[in-house]
């Protein structure tokens, strides 16, 4: 049997990379286009079970036009069954249609029982968090699909997960929602225990591969595979353009450092010292990049190099200017920096970027 | 600082040169041409190293300038003793760029780096060109102080290198700085941004208010799906119910259209008590209806037609007095052709009768005798006429012609002129003379001759002329004779170009022609007459004959009346015979007839039905009636089945009881639940839609904060930089100028008298100079007062950068602008101060030597 393990879909979630309001509503778009390729493609695959572990909507109240798109989606797969487990963001009004396949969780656990595997879900609440553990009880001879919403945690509380009490617990495969990224662990020499990660990255936040996980158990084995399935990824670029002589080097320098597609967001993070006017080298390199990827931001945390040794050296204006603001005692490194860059833009008769 | 000594190995047109250096003043007096410039560029060189020739530079730099002239190693090495420790630096250079150089410094004879590879600003604390301008001093120093170079040199302190004042720097930044935020007013950029910001907060609240309100719409929403879901269960309620009411109705349906076929069923048993026919009786009934009318058309064929009923009864009436025999029939014959002959005959007599007459009808209007009379008169008189005028025309003389005569006269007078003037004109000549008398005599002979004849010839004439007269009249007279018969003869139709005689001589034979048909046609027509009258008796016989038989013909029918009667003979002896064969023809089909009718009068007495005439008609409703008696049974058959089928199917045991839910009223509150929930729906979409903007608002919100922050923290590092700016700018005063000045007093004041003025200096070092109790600008003060004021500058600046150790000072010549008093004093103040400092001086004129 093969089944889908997919979370954390955030319908109608806010798109935080901050885009101009065409994309992010390209973006809210796309986010619904990647749950109906992952059910499209568990389809392609032979899939009958889609396992959601919690907050499929980004709210309790989600809007009209999300809700509509994934009872949709259910009521028109109908051989596929959509097990769905209310996580932290969608716990009160998110069932609203009442499917045949769309199997969902409560505050008590649930089984679902397809042949020798068992789907079995609970959903996090004040008064079951701390006694979900001992009140789990799994068949031995079964294989056993535990689906849970939280964080992977060494304590017990509300959205929290033990794992290490749910050793021994006959537990097969353990689907987690609530983290966006992708992980897997052991939980006993049985089970294993795997967050499926979101299946967008909506913004700089939750950046690398996207996508859902494949469970194929074949006599009692289960196997999980990471699938990407995101329309775009959204990655974070730390580059050190401190060689760069002038702004068409540091665009070169940070275009050689992205290692992304063409239609993904890109957040480049620029460090090192620069010795060259980076007033406005944000804005320019974001320019110089836009044509290149869907959205690109740039994050300009460079410093300005200058000699200071030799300016503070000097019987000048300059050199004592720098001298004093480097004898400041209560202001960081990053502020005199600037504070110099600016002073020193002033005594050279250069335009004070605004 | 004391440099010791120097080696140079090559450089420029110095090579091979040792020389050896002491404390205080080394003065190197040589004339131009010696080297003494190359040698200050060594020493500095040593320390500050030559900078590499530029590919494609212009600038004749100094690797360039003193590149060795006879060749060799370029550069040399330098001794100094500084802190106590002995420095040897060598250093040599490549000819253009300083990746070749070599240097190589040791301190107290060890090799060391702790000063490579920028030994003169790790020594002096300077760089090359601060260097130039403290510890150098050319002959620029003049031009310096000449020029502004002592504000040059100040502006090392107090402007940037830009040449940019603290003022200026400062204006810039407290520009910059109001941009952010204006003194007063909103008009900058925290404001706008703060402005922004308060906007987009508003925008949000009230899209937050927006989505509190969308609780509202989803609680109505989900009140009315409720509400659906009800009417929805009423509705499949009411459609069951009337759904099973449509059932019955159906099934009922059925049964009513069973119970309606059994009732016309009931109708063909009335109709038919003893039975109806089946099929195959009412076919054999058919073939026996069909078979007795064949019989019956065959009988009425075969039966004597009324039409030659009435005509036989004609015939017998016809031929009510006999039959004419076949001899009668050929006399009629015999005398129809004869009377046609005799009609032929008088035909072509009348015919040619009429042609004759038409032939000379022109002469029927006329008194042909008369005409013919007075034509015949006529005639003979012009042939007498014609006769005797022709007995005239012989003896009538031929007329002469005068003219001829006088011509010949006339020629021959000529002639005889000419012969005359001959003889008078040559007169000398005999030849001509004798020509000339031959024609004098020959035209005279010839005049005479010619005139005589002319004579007689005019008598002729007369004669001639008289006859001439006569003949006219006769000629006249019969001219006048055959006009006349021309004009007769023209009446007629005669007139042709033969002449009268001939048109005549035409008239005269038609009229004799006219006169003999004349004759012949009185002889015709008493034969034609006869004819006639015996033709008129035969046309009366066969007339009368025809008429017994009632044929009436005109005699040009007569043919036709004998075919008709002869016709009408054989007809009736035809009809006679053909009356008798149908008689014994229609006696047997009429046998046969009787027999059909019996079996098929049999055929429905069985079923009690009665025969009418019309047995086609009959059969027809027999039949139709048995063909829908079959399918009454059969629908009738049908309808039950069906009947009990949909019974079955639809498991219909009893019709519904009680009264039913009313299911078009709830079927509309039902559509008004549904309507209302679409404009709910729309609202909220409406609603959603608006409050979907919440995060791009609030994305513009964090970036409009984000901006606010930025121009905030913008605003108050230029804020800072203004601080710092001026916290340098005082600092520096109090730590660079005020010992500067302090020090230019100290060095200016022996030198005020050479002066002749009081100079004082700001603290932004800028020179003035007391006047007339009045502080003037330096500009007012000469070239060689400033070259003074300068050196004094860069005194102070030295005894104040080097607190220390001081460094040795080059002086390349720099007083070539002061005059002898002026130098003097400056060597005074020259050698003062090398008793702290070792001074190397190089000069070229002994006015200007300290020594």
């Amino acid at each position: 049997m093969k089944f889908i393990h997919a979370a954390d879909i955030h319908l109608g979630s806010k798109i935080e990379a901050k885009l101009p309001p065409e994309k992010t509503e390209e973006r809210k778009a796309e986010v619904r286009a990647a749950f109906k390729n992952m059910v499209e493609k568990g389809r392609s695959a032979g899939v009958k079970v889609i396992v959601l572990a919690g907050d499929v909507f980004d709210s309790d109240r989600p809007l009209k036009k999300d809700k509509e798109f994934f009872y949709s989606v259910v009521r028109n797969n109908p051989d596929v069954d959509f097990l769905y487990l209310r996580g932290n963001h969608d716990t009160l009004e998110s069932y609203d249609e009442q499917l045949d396949n769309l199997k969902i969780f409560s505050t008590d656990w649930t089984s679902y029982a397809y042949g020798d595997v068992v789907f079995c879900g609970i959903e996090s609440a004040a008064e079951n968090y701390s006694s979900m553990y001992s009140t789990l009880t799994l068949a031995p001879e079964k294989t056993n699909i535990v689906i849970l919403h939280g964080q992977k945690s060494e304590t017990v509380g509300k959205d929290k997960i033990n794992i290490l009490k749910l050793k021994n617990k006959n537990v097969d495969y353990l689907a987690l929602g609530h983290i966006h990224s992708a992980s897997f662990g052991k939980i006993d020499d049985r089970g294993i225990y795997a967050y499926s990660g979101c299946l967008e990255g909506r913004g700089f936040d939750e950046t690398g591969s996207k996508g859902f996980i494949v469970v194929d158990i074949e006599n009692g084995k289960v196997k999980a595979e990471f699938v990407e399935n995101s329309v775009r990824k959204t990655d974070e670029f730390v580059v050190d353009v401190s060689a760069a002589a002038d702004v068409y080097e540091a665009y070169k320098i940070v275009k050689n450092s992205i290692k992304a597609n063409k239609k993904d967001l890109i957040r480049v993070v620029l460090r090192g010292e620069i010795s060259f006017d980076g007033d406005g080298l944000k804005e320019e390199l974001e320019r110089l990049l836009a044509d290149e990827y869907y959205f690109v931001s740039v994050k300009d945390d460079t410093l300005r190099k200058f000699d200071l040794e030799k300016i503070a050296g000097d019987v000048s204006l300059k050199g004592e200017f720098i001298r004093t603001v480097l004898s400041d005692e209560k202001l960081d490194d990053e502020t005199k920096q600037k504070i110099i860059s600016t002073g020193l833009k002033a005594l050279s008769g250069r335009e004070i970027e605004l | 600082m004391k440099i010791k000594r120097i080696r140079i190995e090559n450089y420029g047109k110095i090579s091979g040169l040792d020389k050896t250096f002491t404390d205080g003043i080394n003065e190197i007096f040589e004339e131009n041409g010696f080297g003494k410039t190359t040698l200050a560029s060594f020493i500095k060189a040593m320390f500050y190293g030559l900078a590499p020739c530029r590919a494609n530079a212009k600038d004749f730099n100094d690797r360039r300038r003193f590149y060795p002239f006879s060749g060799g190693k370029f550069g040399g090495s330098l001794e100094f003793e500084f802190d106590g420790d002995e420095y040897r630096i060598e250093r040599f250079f490549g000819k253009k760029s300083d990746t070749e150089d070599e240097l190589r410094v040791f301190k107290n004879m060890t090799p060391t780096d702790e000063l490579s590879p920028t030994l003169g600003l790790k020594l002096f604390g300077l760089d090359e060109e601060s260097f130039e301008k403290t510890l150098f001093i050319d002959s620029q120093i003049s031009e310096i102080s000449s020029t502004g170079t002592i504000n040059g040199l100040l502006g090392d302190y107090v402007s940037s290198d830009d040449g940019i004042s603290f003022e200026d720097a400062l204006s810039r930044l407290e520009t910059a700085r109001k941009k952010y935020k204006a003194a007063k007013g909103n008009n900058d950029l925290i404001s706008y941004a703060q402005a922004e910001i308060n906007d987009l907060k508003t925008k949000i609240e009230n899209i937050e208010k927006e989505g509190l309100a969308l609780d509202g719409y989803y609680s109505e929403l989900a009140r009315l799906t409720e509400r659906e879901k009800e009417l929805r269960a009423k509705l499949k309620e009411a459609s069951a119910r009337k759904a099973e009411e449509e059932k019955w109705k159906t099934y009922n349906a059925y049964k009513e259209k069973q119970l309606q076929r059994e009732k016309e069923l009931r109708a063909y048993v009335e109709k038919y008590p003893k039975g109806i026919p089946d099929e195959r009786e009412i076919a054999r009934a058919e073939e026996l209806v069909s078979e007795a009318e064949k019989l019956k058309s065959k009988r009425e064929a075969a039966e004597f037609s009324n039409d030659k009923k009435a005509r036989l009864q004609t015939y017998t009436r016809t031929f009510a007095c006999g039959i004419p025999s076949d001899e009668a029939f050929s006399k009629l014959q015999k005398t129809i052709d004869e009377l046609s002959s005799l009609r032929a005959e008088i035909e072509n007599t009348e015919r040619s009768e009429n042609k004759n007459k038409t032939e000379s009808d022109k002469f029927d209007s006329v008194d042909l005798y008369k005409i013919t009379l007075e034509l015949e008169r006529a005639s003979q008189d012009l042939r007498e006429k014609e006769a005797e005028a022709k007995q005239r025309s012989v003896i009538v003389p031929e007329k002469p012609n005068k003219q001829k005569f006088g011509v010949f006269t006339a020629l021959f007078g000529a002639l005889a002129v000419l012969g005359l003037i001959l003889a008078v004109a040559f007169k000398d000549n005999s030849t001509l003379l004798y020509a000339g008398f031959a024609a004098i005599a020959f035209g005279i002979v010839g005049f005479g001759v010619s005139l005589v004849l002319g004579i007689l010839k005019s008598k002729n004439n007369e004669k001639a002329n008289s006859l001439a007269v006569e003949n006219a009249k006769i000629a006249a007279e019969a001219e006048d004779l055959a006009e006349n018969m021309r004009k007769t003869l023209a009446s007629l139709g005669y007139r042709s170009e033969n002449g009268v005689m001939y048109d005549y001589a035409q008239f005269k034979a038609e009229a004799a022609a006219y006169i003999k048909a004349k004759d012949e046609a009185v002889a015709s027509r008493k034969l034609i007459a006869a004819k006639t009258e015996q033709a008129d008796k035969i046309s009366f016989s066969v007339k009368s004959f025809l008429a017994k038989f009632s044929i009436e013909r005109e005699e040009s029918q007569y043919r036709d009346g004998y075919y008709k009667l002869k016709t009408a003979v054989d007809d009736y002896a035809s009809l006679r015979l053909e009356q008798n064969e149908s008689a014994k023809k229609a006696k047997n089909i009429e046998d046969a007839e009787a027999s059909v009718r019996r079996e098929l009068f049999a055929t429905f007495s069985r079923y009690g039905i009665v025969v009418d005439d019309n047995e086609k008609t009959l059969l027809k409703s027999l039949s139709a009636d048995l063909s829908d008696i079959l399918r009454l049974k059969k629908e009738c058959e049908n309808e039950r089945r069906e009947a009990l089928e949909y019974r079955e199917k639809n498991n219909l045991q009893t019709p519904p009881e009680g009264d039913a839910l009313n299911f078009d009223e709830i079927s509309d509150s039902f559509n008004a639940c549904q309507n209302a929930i679409a404009v709910k729906r729309r609202e909220i979409s409406d609603s959603e839609t608006f409050y979907e903007t919440l995060d791009e608002n609030r994305n513009k919100l964090e970036l409009a904060e984000e901006k606010l922050k930025a121009y905030k923290e913008k605003r108050e590092i230029i804020a800072y930089a203004e601080k710092f700016l001026k916290c340098a700018d005082d600092k520096l005063q109090q730590k660079y100028v005020a010992p500067i000045k302090n020090s230019f007093v100290k060095y200016a004041e022996p030198l005020e008298k050479a002066l002749g003025e009081k100079v004082v200096m700001d603290k932004n070092f800028k020179l003035y100079f007391e006047s007339g109790g009045e502080i003037r600008d330096d500009r007012h003060l000469s070239s060689g007062q400033r070259c003074i004021l300068s050196l004094c500058f860069r005194m102070s600046l030295i005894e104040n950068a080097f607190g220390g150790e001081k460094p040795f000072i080059i002086m390349d010549d720099p007083f070539v602008n002061l005059d002898e008093n002026h130098v003097e004093k400056v060597v005074e103040f020259i050698k003062q101060i090398s008793k702290d400092e070792q001074i190397i001086y190089l000069c070229c004129h002994k006015s200007r030597k300290l020594l």
